[in-house]
């Protein structure tokens, strides 16, 4: 049957994960947290364009993950994300020592995720370019590129790699994004991560249950494993 | 079982019950060209509108049972066609969706129908590694390795037009996520019903 569908299909898609079996974060549910503390714009705009970003990346029809940002400001750094004194949360935090603490080049990288690669997500931090004198600090991006940023890197924090298709939010470059706009691309990656399922979760099943993801033991397991595997993407 | 799933189950088995006494089976063979995604295609700034679903193929068996004079149980099951898989040919996106439409007939020629739906949408992938762009050096990124199944519940609409005895004009609306005003989309279909 599979051979057959494969016959049947067309080239088109594109998108790919962070790991080779990365599962998406274990809830339905997921909540950003923004420490603005160091960032080259204001905290409502950056409030702003993240909200258009969490909206994008929100309104997939065959998704069932939603985003909201916390209100408020948060201290918490990516040092207490790294040493387990904050429980593991999607943040996000401008560094004005990007190049260095990312590892890249600060004049042509705005932004740079850490995220857990394999299995259950359970760690992201956005790194956000505020470095003085860089070409691509956030504060030299325009408001439609600056949600597409938002939003492509939270697709990392949800698990996406990159995409070969060049209209797609994921591919690796922004130059040419007007605004956070998902492709069919985008959203088939995010519904094979977070599928969308009415008979469980809709109207016929248990509206506020968690996604199953096998057995505690198991998890607590994967988790200890998974958490040495978080990488670098852009 | 849930207190949804069996109220459904006992609306299908009482309605096919009611109508056993005089029913009339025949069944249509659609060919249809369906669009996905219309509400993201309107909404999105150009190049990205191009880039959203793009209109397939759907095929589709209609078993009809009258119920009386004027009213029609119709169960189509459409699969649309082709697929699509990704651009190093792991991934591969597979819809399908089941209807269970109450139709009218309003003379004739013209037939309107309404009721829910359930719609699947298969993603097989075999697994892999690219190489892509990230930053100004390059990164290993994956496929998955597996299958995913996606399933919404579909509010169909349809309307007909009989041409001749065996041939129809049909067009379909899909509505999925009709109670989600973030996630609504629609789908609309329009093609020949071959009556059989
Ligand atoms: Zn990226």
């Amino acid at each position: 049957m599979k051979h057959l569908l494969w016959l049947l299909s067309t080239p088109a898609l594109a998108w790919t994960l962070i790991g080779p079996s990365t599962g998406g974060w274990d809830t339905r549910h997921l909540t950003v947290f923004v420490n603005p503390t160091n960032c080259s714009v204001s905290s409502d705009f950056l409030n702003a364009r993240l909200d258009a970003a969490l909206a994008a990346l929100n309104h997939v029809p065959t998704a069932d993950i939603t985003l909201t940002r916390y209100p408020d400001a948060v201290a918490t750094t990516p040092a207490d994300l790294s040493s387990g004194l904050s429980s593991d949360i999607p943040l996000i935090y401008c560094s004005t020592n990007f190049s260095a603490e990312t590892g890249t080049e600060g004049d042509s990288v705005p932004a740079s995720t850490m995220a857990t690669s394999d299995g259950t997500m359970s760690y992201a931090l956005l790194y956000l370019n505020s470095e003085s004198g860089k070409e691509a600090n956030i504060a030299n991006i325009d408001s439609g590129k600056f949600e597409a940023m938002l939003a492509h890197e939270l697709g990392h924090a949800l698990g996406l790699g990159h995409s070969s298709q060049s209209e797609a939010l994921m591919y690796f470059s922004i130059h040419y994004k007007p605004a956070a706009i998902l492709t069919q691309d985008d959203m088939d990656g995010l519904t094979y991560l977070y599928p969308r399922n009415e008979f469980v979760y809709g109207p016929m099943g248990c509206a506020n249950a968690q996604r199953p993801r096998g057995s505690s033991l198991w998890d607590l397991f994967r988790l200890l494993f998974t958490r040495s595997r978080i990488e670098w993407v852009r | 079982m849930g207190r949804g799933n069996r109220a459904t189950l006992c609306v299908i088995v009482l309605t096919v019950l009611a109508v056993r006494g005089h029913a009339r089976p025949r069944i249509s063979f659609d060919l249809l060209a369906n669009q996905s995604l219309l509400s993201e295609r309107a909404g999105s700034p150009e190049p990205f509108g191009s880039q959203v679903e793009k209109v397939h193929a759907m095929l589709r068996l209609r078993p009809r049972v009258s119920l009386g004079r004027r009213f029609e149980l119709q169960t189509p099951l459409g699969i649309v066609l082709p697929g699509n898989v990704g651009a190093d040919g792991n991934v591969l996106v597979f819809r399908s969706h089941l209807g269970f439409l109450l139709s009218r007939h309003l003379s004739q020629r013209w037939a309107l129908g309404l009721g829910p739906g359930i719609e699947w949408r298969n993603y097989f992938s075999s697994g892999g590694a690219v190489e892509l762009r990230n930053g100004i050096t390059t990164k290993t990124f994956y496929t998955p390795s597996g299958s995913q199944a996606v399933v919404l519940l579909v509010v169909c609409a349809s309307v007909e037009w009989f041409w001749r005895e065996r041939i129809s004009f049909a067009s379909d609306l899909f509505v999925e996520n009709i109670g989600n005003p973030q996630r609504r989309s629609f789908a609309f279909a329009l093609g020949m019903g071959f009556h059989i």
